[in-house]
């Protein structure tokens, strides 16, 4: 591959355009020439740097960044919607349960493997201590359907002096269990803890803001929700697909856009 | 790197030229594992040891007759000696292990050095003014095709590509340089 061809391709990856496979060839291509690898992760920390600065000037600043391209496909589906409107306008038959059916949409339960074990952070220079260790076994105990030993050591480690690290690992993770729980305040206290939290990962407050979102929908505050799962949605990782789905589901409820009419009637 | 060489290093003998060329390409390797499915940087380094001595006997077996492959071969066995590492972990688990690469925007997440960036800013900071213009505007509008960008720069849509590997280049020597 030609250097012009690799920078194609570099900048392909970092706006999501290259499948596995791609991805994969570009990987051989650094491991040939590490002097490639060396730019390339240059340009990592470019994109990552201005997306960031361009969500510190943008007039709604949680809103994560360099999601310009989603931000518009959701306007035109929005716009779109509210063009429905006009079509169907007189007819009214909207259904009356869309309160129930958006808590319907919310997550039943998270899975437990998105809790966070202490590994997951830890750089080269740290060392794992007990509190790490204490973190892992309250995973483990998750993990072996112990849910209420989990929680019971997690949440004695919330006395300990914790690193930020550790306690936004600690939080996420009971924040985890109460939401399987049904304790949606608490989880929504602890998810809020994480997003609180400064250096941590990004994807951390992108489960961070998915999550809560899901915990305000079952509490039926739809604002918080839509507020949470919205900024979920502008992350543009892992979640953003079925927050799209449920921020339409939202703006619905939230009479932002008319619900479409049941097809049996 | 031509790692047609470490089979002929390996099949020799050359335990040096053979260890060298490991160790040229093991950062990279970690850094894959780390990227494209979440390893830490512990358990890349563990699952990139099991790798090589697995892909090392291969080659002295003589069960590696195409050198061209070696790379694309060395990269899905650092994917499946770590997923086998991950498994060997939770036997006493009844959740699958899912081999799937975490999501685009998360790989570049995990590549993300605050450190890095630190330098970078100071050497953006150096760079010529239309230089610095000019890659802060291509990084700002990412989704801009480069004809845009091209045009907005009144050069040809060739030059902004070179321009921009120059610029990268001169980022990246920059960094390294501090």
């Amino acid at each position: 591959m030609k250097d012009k061809e690799i920078s194609q391709k570099i900048t392909r990856f970092l706006n999501g355009d290259l499948n596995n496979e791609e991805i994969d060839q570009l990987w051989e291509e650094f491991l040939k020439n590490p002097e490639l690898f060396s730019q390339f992760e240059t340009e990592v920390n470019l994109h990552d740097m201005f997306r960031k600065e361009q969500a510190a000037t943008s007039p709604d600043k949680k809103s994560e960044p360099g999601t310009i391209k989603k931000l518009q496909s959701y306007k035109i589906w929005l716009y779109s919607a509210a063009a429905a409107v006009l079509i169907s306008v007189g007819l009214q038959l909207f259904s009356v349960q869309q309160g129930e059916l958006l808590q319907r949409s919310a997550l039943a339960s998270i899975d437990v493997n998105e809790m966070v074990g202490a590994d997951i952070f830890r750089s080269d220079e740290e060392v794992s201590n007990d509190l790490d260790i204490s973190i892992n076994v309250a995973l483990a105990k998750a993990l072996d359907e112990e849910f209420d030993e989990a929680i019971s050591i997690l949440e004695n480690l919330l006395e300990e002096d914790l690193s930020p690290q550790q306690f936004g690992r600690v939080s996420l993770n009971l924040g985890i269990l109460s939401y399987n729980k049904a304790d949606y305040q608490r989880s929504i206290y602890h998810f809020q803890q994480v997003l609180d939290t400064e250096s941590l990962p990004e994807f951390f407050d992108e489960k961070a803001w998915w999550f809560l979102g899901n915990a305000y929908v079952n509490l039926k505050e739809t604002e918080n929700a839509r507020e949470a799962v919205f900024n979920a949605y502008t992350m543009d990782g892992r979640f953003a697909s079925p927050a799209l789905s449920l921020l339409k589901k939202l703006d619905i409820e939230l009479g932002r856009i008319p619900a479409e009419p049941d097809p049996a009637l | 790197m031509d790692y047609s060489e470490l089979v002929t290093a390996i099949q020799n003998g050359d335990q040096r030229k053979a260890n060298k060329m490991c160790a040229d390409a093991a950062p990279i390797l970690k850094k894959y594992l780390i990227s494209n499915v979440g390893a830490n940087p512990d358990d890349a380094d563990e699952a990139l040891q099991n790798m090589f001595e697995y892909v090392i006997n291969k080659i002295r077996d003589e069960e590696i007759d195409n050198p061209a492959g070696l790379l694309a071969y060395m990269l899905k066995s650092s994917k499946h000696s770590y997923y086998n590492m991950l498994r060997g972990r939770k036997r006493d688990f009844t959740e699958e292990i899912q081999e799937e690469p975490v999501s685009p925007a998360e790989q570049i997440l995990r590549l993300v050095d605050k450190e890095k960036q630190k330098i970078l800013r100071i050497c953006i900071d150096r760079l010529k003014k239309g230089y610095r213009e000019f890659i802060s505007h291509w990084f700002s509008f990412p989704d801009a095709e480069t004809e845009d960008i091209a045009e907005h720069f009144d050069i040809s849509v060739n030059n902004a590509w070179t321009r921009k590997h120059r610029i990268v280049k001169k980022l990246t020597d920059c960094v390294n340089g501090f």
